[in-house]
């Protein structure tokens, strides 16, 4: 590599100015055989021994963005040639130095273990070492990246004791999940394990893994995947968490959903409105229309920015009737990671693009209200 | 101004019977209690008449799961997209602030059917 190679590139050289939360970050750590050490002898043995090597749940693109991503943006490299996202050292240079972030909280997608088949035992493992490094590796290191737990809804018990065990911890404020399709979320049974995120004042995180499906499933191509699977699978465990009450039970859970798209919110407040006018009777528990739940209980991220001119942005903040609903993210390090100065169209006012960009998350995610003095110079 | 409608036992419990009051549609309930209820007759979503709908408990719930027919509230529900109308105030319970017909005062004297409009 030519000391030119390491060069930024233009759209991410510009710090920013103003207090900017980056919602959707992604870490990784250093592949399985890394990960292994955080695990029992007895279940290391299936990774150093046996070449267990990721969860498989049976995606079946090949889209080219990684591929494409690492030849083209060579300033996220880590020095060890390892995978975008995961050397700390070029993190911080690029999302603190170059982009201007002052908060990152990131998610990990290495280890979707509530997408496994087979032995959810090791899934339950997996959490566990994938929570107790990301804490040693990342956020002791780190005080300006937060953290998401790593949970298996295949054990409910175990999420819950990951809860308690790292949920103390400052930077950790949420509990992430895939976006799940076996699951629905509003299920009951998986009420204590929300119970115990609002005790230790965590938001949950949904964004999709390769699990993910739309309603077809997996369609013919990766692109109608990317285009739809995200947004099917999210508005429908939205509609569970509403509709089965978990929100009327825990008044002050929040819900972040991540990269999943936004501008389908009126359609789906209207849609959910409409249907609880003539349905009510069938959910009798839930006391509040749809809209005015995901208005105070759902955050959406911004990453991928949608086409959206000034004029369109402001009528859909208009039509959801909430400024406070949005968050910023760039989805870094992936393909399509925004870029934080041009994320938002130009001309919105400055109290929004403020709340959009930082002030919102702030008010989401509880531990980070602590940060608040920041977001007001 | 009050309007006489029909003697006081002309209705069972659980009936629904259309009135005119000034070339206005009302509809009249009884409900299970006895007591009577007057509401708009006309859908406020498409025009929907609300008298050739349900009279019904009205469906509350103790938590996720619990299924309640409430004792005391009952609603009407329109028979084009079966919106449901709490007859103690006309209101949608899904979206009271914005969902509503009319109601009117009722009142029962010298065995007659009273409403006020």
């Amino acid at each position: 590599m030519s000391a030119t190679d390491t060069e930024p590139v233009a759209a991410s050289a510009a710090p920013s100015a103003e207090f900017v939360v980056d919602a959707d970050v992604h870490e990784y750590f250093k592949g399985f055989p890394a990960l292994a050490r955080y695990l029992s002898p007895e279940w290391a043995r299936l990774i150093t021994e046996w070449g267990f090597k990721g969860i498989d749940v049976g995606f079946p693109y090949t889209s080219g963005s990684v591929v494409r991503t690492y030849q083209t943006r060579l300033e996220w490299r880590p020095e060890d040639e390892g995978e975008l996202g995961s050397d700390l050292n070029v993190m911080r240079r690029n999302l603190f130095d170059e982009m201007g972030i002052a908060i990152a909280i990131a998610n990990n997608l290495q280890v979707p273990v509530s997408f496994m088949n087979g032995s959810y035992e090791f899934g339950s493992a997996l959490a566990t070492a994938y929570n107790t490094q990301v804490v040693e590796n990342w956020l002791d290191k780190e005080p300006r990246l937060m953290g998401s737990l790593c949970i298996n809804l295949d054990d409910p018990a175990h999420a819950i004791r990951e809860i308690e065990r790292f949920g103390p911890h400052p930077q950790i404020v949420q509990v992430a999940l895939p976006t799940v399709v076996a699951y629905e979320l509003g299920d009951p049974r998986f009420l204590p394990i929300w119970e115990a995120a609002v005790r230790h004042e965590l938001v949950l995180g949904l964004h999709h893994g390769y699990g993910t499906k739309t309603v077809l499933g997996y369609p013919r191509q990766h692109i109608e995947w990317k285009a739809l699977a995200p947004g099917h699978a999210m508005m429908s465990q939205l509609a569970s968490l509403i509709f089965n009450g978990v929100f009327d039970t825990l008044e002050c859970f929040k819900v972040v959903a991540m990269e999943a798209g936004f501008t389908w919110l009126p359609y789906f407040m209207s849609r959910l409105d409409q249907q609880f006018v003539s349905f009510r009777d069938q959910v009798p528990w839930v006391t509040r229309k749809p809209s005015d739940v995901l208005r105070s209980n759902i955050r959406l991220t911004t990453q991928p920015m949608e086409f959206l001119n000034v004029r369109q942005l402001m009528r859909l903040i208009d039509e959801i009737g909430s400024e406070e609903m949005l968050l910023f993210s760039s989805d870094y390090p992936h393909y399509d990671t925004d870029v934080v100065s041009e994320a938002l169209p130009n001309g919105v006012p400055d109290e929004l693009r403020a709340k959009i960009m930082g002030r919102n998350a702030l008010a989401t995610y509880p531990k980070l209200a602590r940060f608040a003095g920041g977001a007001s110079q | 101004m009050k309007h006489q409608l029909f003697g006081s036992d002309e209705l069972e419990p659980g009936d629904v019977r259309e009135a005119q009051i000034d070339g206005i549609a009302i509809v009249v309930v009884r409900k299970r209690d006895g007591s009577y209820r007057a509401l708009r007759n006309r859908c406020s979503h498409q025009g929907g008449i609300l008298s050739r709908g349900c009279l019904e408990p009205m469906m509350v719930s103790g938590g996720v799961g619990d299924y309640s027919y409430s004792a005391e509230r009952e609603v009407l529900r329109c028979p084009l997209h079966h919106w449901e109308f709490d007859v103690d105030t006309g209101r949608s319970p899904a979206y009271p602030e914005k969902v509503r017909v009319r109601s009117y005062p009722v009142t029962v004297a010298d065995g007659k059917v009273w409403i006020e409009r």
